[in-house]
């Protein structure tokens, strides 16, 4: 699935599937990412990756679904892990403590390798 | 006044009672948590959070905004808030906002502005009516007028002009020339066209319509002292129109002189919203009995005058969304004072 700058990807090895995101996360796509979590969801893949190796910017809006996300995926027993984000992106999970809540990997391969084990 | 502090990991470090109670929290509950355990699931407080948002991303200092917050409890304010990212030896230090609750004033002002749409709303409808009545007269008098004056020509060049119907004859021409200018007066009203406003030199418009009203006023023998000071050099009206109404003003400046002499004053300057021009005269003045209709059509103490002058220069100014109005001490002399906004001010209900 492509739209709005946001592509699925699925690490079919590891059976684990990626959404890449590229642009503004804000208004105007981050509906389509919530939209592309949820039907991975509904489809029961339930190991998601966030990459936002090419998010440069994030909304108010963009932080509330990627919240709505990790809810959404956390309630059918799954996990949605984040990585690769950029320094200013990263600025904006650190000041307002959301590292904390996220699991957050540096690159695409360790997020991916800490799945490992994991069975939904 | 509510104040939050934030340290680089994110947590809450300070806070006071004021921002609790702003906030809708119980005392102290911020401490040790972090914007995103409190606020950021919250998509009714989009806004809200946008400001913390954007003080992180673009590293502002002193961000100012007007937003909407929900409190837990459902109770919605307007605060204002300051956010400021804060830099030590080019580390990030924390961020500290600031907060007010500016609901009532916001209210305030929205009821102001409620207040000022409807009072335009009531001055159009009143333009309106008035467009209809005076597109009513040149219409439906201007032919009668015609004909009375034509046929009273053609009669009394059939007979002795020095007779008493010869002078009767003169009595109808000359009443019928008076119709005539009263229907050219109200017809020029209502052709008036919508502005268009484009940027003036207003210093070149002041001078050309002072130069005009010195020729008649050497005409009627009356000395006029003008002075022009201007604090602003251009301004977006539309020129044909704006040249009308400081005509028409400037000549009733000059028409009400007490006596042959006499002064005019101008003052252009500029406001934070657009143009405040201020002409006054040392000339007769408005009595207090006659005020509330200057504006009114057809409205004069003067011995020859229609009485639209002033019923145009506010339709004028009010097609350029601006207003006018008038103080006068009687005997002492008058003010005319009018506005005209910016053009991306003006509020056209």
């Amino acid at each position: 699935m492509e739209d709005m700058g946001i592509a699925v990807s699925e690490e079919i090895d590891n059976d684990v599937s990626i959404i890449e995101l590229n642009g503004r996360l804000d208004a105007g796509s981050a509906k389509h990412v919530l939209a592309g979590v949820k039907e991975l969801v509904k489809r029961n893949r339930l190991k998601i990756i966030l990459d936002m190796s090419g998010v440069a910017f994030i909304d108010s809006t963009g932080v509330g679904i990627l919240l709505a996300s990790y809810r959404a995926v956390d309630a059918k027993g799954g996990v949605m892990k984040i990585c690769a984000i950029q320094n200013q992106v990263e600025s904006v999970f650190s000041l307002t403590r959301l590292v904390g809540f996220f699991e957050i990997f540096d690159d695409r391969a360790s997020a991916v390798k800490d799945f490992d084990g994991f069975h939904p | 006044m509510g104040l939050l502090v934030i340290n680089p990991g994110g947590e809450i470090v300070t806070s006071n009672d004021a921002a609790s109670q702003i906030l809708g929290y119980a005392c102290r509950m911020f401490e040790g948590k972090g914007w995103g355990d409190l606020f950021l699931e919250d998509s009714r407080n989009q806004a809200f959070n946008q400001v913390i948002l954007d003080v992180i991303q673009e590293k502002k200092v002193n961000l100012h905004r007007r937003v909407p917050y929900v409190q837990p409890g459902g109770k919605t304010l307007q605060l204002s808030i300051t956010g400021s990212f804060l830099k030590e030896n080019e580390q990030i230090a924390g961020i500290v906002l600031i907060l007010h609750d500016v609901t009532e004033i916001q209210l305030l002002h929205d009821r102001e502005k409620r207040v000022l749409r409807e009072k335009h709303r009531l001055e159009r409808e009143r333009a309106e009516g008035l467009m209809r009545l005076a597109m009513a007269i040149a219409h439906q008098i201007r032919n009668p007028v015609m004909s009375i004056g034509g046929f009273a020509t053609r009669i009394l060049s059939k007979i002795d002009e020095n007779s008493l119907i010869g002078a009767y004859l003169k009595n109808i021409l000359s009443d019928a020339e008076r119709l005539e200018a009263i229907v050219k007066v109200v017809s020029e009203y209502t052709r008036i066209p919508a502005a268009k406003p484009v940027k003036v030199p207003l210093s070149d418009i002041f001078e050309k319509e002072i130069a005009r009203l010195q020729t008649k006023a050497a005409e009627l023998s009356k000395r006029i002292t003008w002075s022009l000071e201007l604090s602003m050099v251009e301004f977006s009206v539309d020129p044909v129109l704006f040249r009308r109404a400081i005509y028409e003003v400037l000549l009733n400046a000059m028409e009400f002189l007490e006596s042959d002499e006499g002064s005019v004053e101008i003052f252009l300057l500029e406001e934070d919203n657009g143009l405040l021009m201020e002409i006054i005269d040392n000339g007769a003045g408005i009595a207090e009995k006659d005020m509330p209709y200057v504006f009114d059509p057809f409205f004069t103490t003067k011995a020859v005058g229609v009485g639209m002058g002033l019923c145009l220069v506010r339709r004028i100014i009010g097609e350029h969304g601006g207003d006018v109005r008038i103080d006068s001490e009687p005997g002492k002399g008058a003010k005319v004072i009018m506005r005209f906004p910016n053009e991306k001010q003006i509020v056209r209900g």
